[in-house]
């Protein structure tokens, strides 16, 4: 079943008096309990991508549909009431410190109260994935003052504390050792075996190895190999398709 | 991550000319030595000893070779009928007399039809590097296939690349995962590469038209 899928997606950015293609006609999809892995350079259009696959910002082109549903076609509250616990959400990890001197518990808990529920309510769902994620210690620090390795167990709790069905993961690789690079691994790998599909976007490709599905995405352009795999499946295909070129 | 790539491929060369047996990569390398050899020739006829001089000064460290090595491939060449030469004296010195060597119509063809060819190359073989160094403009759309193709290379041996254990983090299981991440630190220099190569390209057309 196809839950994410970005059909000739486009985005520009205005630099001064140029402008920058951050995407270009991407095509995308991932399935239920998929693992997917994005590369790409800092400045590539990445973290964009994620971006808009999260409904946090809408193409100027193309289609971004969830489940079916068109992003660009809902309210900004309807597009944060599916992230908020409609199967959509995404951890961005990389995105300078928290200003916020909210306690972690409560940080993690809050996007959960938009539909009811009470703080009290929402940190009881809060504390179980805080310490399934080996968090439960940074439970009643601030926020603006995690270091940048439990920023991202949080921000990656605060994500899975909304049960979603998939999970859009922004710049993981800001850890400090072997041993909390192998625990996050294990944990997204964890996440898509349980039924989560998961896309991880990275500028590093270590971070990435045996994270199933392999794209580039490199001057707005998204690559994957899916073209080779059809043109071995359907041999006229590359004749009748022109370049291949994959997106 | 480049430095160590380029002192790896150093070294892999390196063990072809000491006559070490051969590993897939040296035999990759010699595969390319023959194609670049080649591919010198095609942009112009010349002896042993400015060929030499000639691939040096184009691949850099990517490929270091000697006129030993170069003599053998032309004389293979020329077995083959992919070249000829003829003997000069050398105009500095008249006392000496050199081989200068030119393809033949089969070795222009076997040029052409290398840049048309699609072939799996292994990571860090040289021949997709010396494709690019001697290139002119009229070859640029099979350079860009080309690049495509390696690029999607090295994208499918990335997927392939699995993870260590995670489970266990003993030392076996910690030395394969570091071994498995020289891989992908390589694969990740290539693509960075390939996007240098294929804008740099762009860039030229674009102002060139």
């Amino acid at each position: 079943m196809t839950l994410l899928e970005l059909t000739d997606v486009s985005r520009r950015l205005r630099d001064g008096a140029r402008e920058l293609i951050v995407l270009d006609g991407v095509n995308f999809d991932v399935h239920a309990g998929e693992l997917v892995s994005v590369y790409g350079e800092r400045y590539s259009g990445k973290s964009t991508f994620v971006k808009l696959a999260a409904g946090l910002e809408v193409a100027e082109a193309g289609t971004v549909c969830f489940d079916g549903e068109d992003l660009a076609r809902l309210s900004i509250d309807g597009r944060a009431r599916l992230r908020r616990r409609g199967g959509l959400a995404v951890a961005i990890c990389d995105s300078g410190p928290l200003s916020s001197s909210q306690p972690v518990v409560e940080y993690v808990a809050l996007p959960l109260t938009g539909d009811g529920l009470t703080l009290g309510e929402s940190e009881g769902l809060a504390r179980p994935v805080l310490e399934r994620l080996g968090a439960s210690a940074l439970s009643h620090l601030r926020v603006d003052q995690l270091s940048l390795s439990d920023r991202l167990r949080v921000e990656l709790a605060r994500a899975l504390a909304r049960e979603p069905r998939l999970l859009l993961v922004d710049e993981p690789g800001v850890l400090p050792g072997p041993s909390e690079r192998r625990e996050l691994l294990r944990l997204l790998r964890a996440c898509s075996e349980s039924g989560i599909a998961v896309v991880i976007a990275s500028s590093d490709m270590d971070m990435l190895r045996g994270m199933g599905r392999f794209l580039t995405l490199t001057d707005g352009r998204l690559r994957s190999t899916d073209s080779r795999r059809r043109v071995i499946q359907f041999p006229g295909a590359r004749a009748a398709g022109g370049a291949g070129r994959s997106q | 991550v480049e430095a160590r790539l380029l002192r790896e491929r150093t070294q892999a060369v390196g063990s072809i000319e000491a006559g070490e047996g051969p590993s897939d990569l040296a035999i990759a390398h010699r595969g390319s030595l023959r194609r670049l050899v080649l591919a010198a020739l095609v942009e112009r006829p010349a002896h042993g000893y400015d060929l030499t001089n000639r691939l040096n000064r184009r691949m850099g460290a990517m490929l270091q070779t000697d006129s030993r090595r170069v003599y053998e491939v032309l004389e293979a060449l020329e077995k083959e009928g992919l070249a000829s030469s003829v003997e000069e004296q050398a105009a500095a010195a008249p006392h000496r007399r050199r081989r200068v060597y030119s393809p033949t119509e089969a070795g222009r063809s076997a040029r052409s039809g290398w840049l048309g060819e699609r072939q799996p190359l292994p990571l860090g073989s040289a021949d997709i590097h010396a494709l690019v160094a001697f290139s002119d403009p009229s070859e640029a759309p099979q350079v860009l296939e080309r690049l495509e193709e390696y690029e999607l290379d090295c994208m499918e041996m990335q997927e392939r690349t699995t993870e260590e254990n995670l489970e266990r983090a003993s030392w076996t299981s910690r030395m394969i995962g570091v071994t498995r991440a020289a891989v992908s630190e390589q694969l990740q220099a290539e693509l960075r590469w390939i996007t240098r190569v294929r804008r740099e390209i762009e860039e030229y057309l674009a102002q060139a038209q």
